[in-house]
């Protein structure tokens, strides 16, 4: 069989050498920012993705607020170092076990004014399925680390870095019945960001 | 042989008023929302046409590009395959399936793999596939196609979809709240998910710079199929690279806008390598590409993101629904490409147009549609694969229109069968053009002879 794909290979390449169009140039892609405020831009675009959105004054004002708010009683799984789950971070040696979790606690890495997204990835998260699979999803977000665009945003990561990498933006969602818009499909039912 | 006649298929949703109504009422709205947040971005514009550009690009250098995503793909630990045909594209990941002994899949949305008809091929060889996105999902239960690329089951009312999940999941048929229907769906795929072997999905976007993928969703079905079980296959035409990451934000921009209407997708996701304990396959697919690639005129349609724009502003289209195309791809894009997947089979396509030119407009990448709509046309006229009426009327029109002469009699000649022909045959089923219109109110002579007379006046009113 492996041969056979090696000639589908060549046979794929082949062609396209053969058929490709005359070369065009490899314009650059500006920066394009977003020009409004960037706290007010991230809450206004984060809560119109059905978002939710808390802001405090430090981090630990922030963990106090988790740690009055999250019901204890909850299968909580935090990959935070200064919040405890109730869900030790190694429990999941397979992904498929996630799916007990009810609350997912991490730390964004960074937050699009532009369209309200905090961007996770495999690092932060722990265990991906942890947050993919939880009913509340509750991400930290340093508010040093708020970029006005999206372009902005790709331009600091580097996206070889990991795994998994990606920008959530609001709770899972989903319009594909009549369009009507319902906010927690198959991923997390709600997304709360709490500033610091 | 069979030809798919989307006029008739057409006909018969357009004469469904709910479901025809709804579906134009949800399209619109989709291009209502886009023109809104497109109007937000001064360089929207811009956008589009630097698109368009690095699409083009990429596609002069996709030789290149394709070996650079390779080399980087697999030095992330990913397994690449290359397939020239769907057949081929089925076969290995059958084999790959078949190896890590396979039996439950679950899979996010991918035209390719529909294109492919990867889910049917794997249900006949025992392997349970479980298309997880919602829409996808109710189209599956209903064994019919995806009616729109990225609302799969948009051509459908709430009724249809509780009772298609009453008889398969055992949910009440008499709560039609999307809501609920959305809750059915939730704890049923959670069932499958939990004992998933593997997890499929398309992509929208392979950066050949960085060897890994970008997938675009709402519902987070993806990202669990992909996240979950310890296997994870993607497939991805050959025409979805682009060359950096600094263009992905680009594309990003314009994808969600111009299909829904909305900033982003809840989830855009990106995939560079598996996950400690799991396996990652690429299958990169050819399927015709490279033949479109090769053609001049036509090359450019590998430009598209199956947004969808170009569905949500068509007129044909959201008034006769997806499924009258009878095809993996439907609305503009559709005609334009599925003749070339098989032109007799769809060669009526391209005339499911009206030329309104909207299409055009509203593509993030400014792939042609209007004049390759035009080019189908054409071919299909050269090929004599057209309509039998149409080339007699084609026939008919080049006698009259030959020169002046010809044209002023044909001219008389219609307004005295206007005049002449008794309105019980005039507006018989024998004049198509009377199906939905009378015919107008006979004027007393032809332009050219009220032209005449006009210039004749003046010309008098000068002499005197």
């Amino acid at each position: 069989m492996d041969n056979n794909l090696n000639n589908s290979r060549e046979l794929i390449l082949n062609k396209i050498r053969n058929g490709k169009p005359q070369h065009v140039a490899l314009p650059d892609v500006p920066l394009y920012a977003y020009k409004g405020n960037l706290i007010e831009g991230f809450r206004t675009h984060l809560t119109e993705f059905d978002g939710k959105f808390q802001e405090f004054g430090n981090r630990s004002e922030a963990i106090k607020w988790l740690q009055s708010e999250l019901d204890p009683g909850k299968k909580i799984f935090s990959n935070i170092p200064d919040f405890q789950g109730t869900i030790a971070t190694d429990s999941f040696k397979d992904p498929h076990l996630a799916h007990v979790v009810d609350i997912c606690v991490a730390e964004g890495v960074l937050g699009v004014a532009e369209t309200g997204s905090v961007w996770v990835n495999d690092e932060v998260l722990g265990v991906s399925a942890a947050a993919l699979f939880s009913t509340d999803l509750y991400l930290l977000l340093d508010r040093s680390k708020l970029v006005d665009g999206l372009h902005a945003g790709y331009k600091s990561l580097n996206l070889r870095h990991h795994q998994y990498g990606a920008f959530y933006t609001g709770p899972s969602a989903t319009a594909d019945i009549e369009a009507v818009h319902i906010t927690g499909a198959q991923g997390e039912i709600s997304l709360t960001v709490l500033l610091y | 042989m069979k030809q798919i006649d989307q006029v008739a298929n057409g006909a018969k949703f357009i004469a469904d008023t709910p479901h025809r109504e709804s579906h134009d009422k949800c399209l619109w709205a989709a291009r209502i929302r886009r023109d809104k947040v497109a109007q937000q971005i001064p360089e929207w514009e811009e956008m589009r046409l630097l698109a368009s550009e690095i699409k083009k690009h990429t596609l002069s250098h996709l030789d290149y590009y394709l070996d650079e995503f390779e080399k980087n793909a697999i030095a992330n630990g990913i397994h690449v395959h290359w397939a020239k045909d769907a057949q081929e594209h089925n076969e290995l990941i059958y084999e790959i399936f078949k190896s890590h002994n396979v039996k439950t899949v679950t899979k996010g949305k991918s035209m390719l793999m529909d294109e492919c008809e990867m889910r049917e091929y794997m249900t006949e060889r025992g392997i349970d596939i479980f298309e997880a996105d919602l829409g996808e999902r109710i189209q599956q239960l209903s064994n019919e196609r995806a009616s729109h690329i990225v609302m799969p089951a948009i051509h459908k009312l709430r009724g249809d979809v509780s009772r298609l999940f009453a008889d398969h999941m055992n949910s009440d048929p008499d709560n039609d709240d999307p809501h609920y229907l959305n809750s059915v769906m939730r704890a049923d795929m959670r069932k499958n998910y939990i004992k998933a072997d593997a997890g499929m999905s398309g992509a929208n976007f392979a950066i050949a710079e960085t060897g890994g993928i970008v997938v675009c969703t709402n519902e987070g079905n993806a990202d669990i199929s992909a996240n979950v079980p310890p296997l994870y296959v993607v497939s991805v035409g050959i025409e979805k690279l682009i060359p950096r990451a600094s263009d992905v934000p680009l594309f990003v921009r314009l994808l969600s806008r111009s299909a829904l209407g909305f900033h982003v997708t809840q989830y855009t996701s990106h995939y560079h390598g598996p996950r400690e304990g799991q396996e990652m396959h690429i299958v990169i697919v050819d399927n015709g590409r490279s033949e479109r690639l090769a053609t001049p005129e036509y090359w450019e349609v590998l430009k598209c993101i199956r947004c969808s724009a170009c569905l949500n502003t068509c007129p044909v289209y959201r008034r006769s629904g997806g499924l009258s195309y009878d095809a993996t791809y439907m609305g503009p894009i559709g005609i334009v490409l599925e003749p070339s997947y098989d032109l007799h089979l769809y060669a009526q396509l391209p005339y499911s147009c009206t030329h309104c030119g909207s299409c055009g407009n509203v593509c993030p990448v400014q792939v042609p549609l209007p004049s390759l709509i035009f080019r189908w046309r054409n071919i299909l006229v050269d090929k004599k694969e057209d309509l039998l009426v149409h080339r007699f009327q084609m026939d008919a029109a080049a006698i009259a229109l030959k020169n002046e002469f010809r044209l002023s009699w044909a001219e008389k000649f219609a307004l005295s069968a206007l005049k002449n022909t008794p309105s019980r045959i005039l507006n018989s089923k024998l004049n198509d053009w009377a199906v939905n219109h009378t015919n107008p109110v006979p004027p007393e002579e032809t332009f050219r002879e009220f032209y005449k007379k006009q210039e004749k006046q003046n010309k008098s009113k000068l002499d005197q």
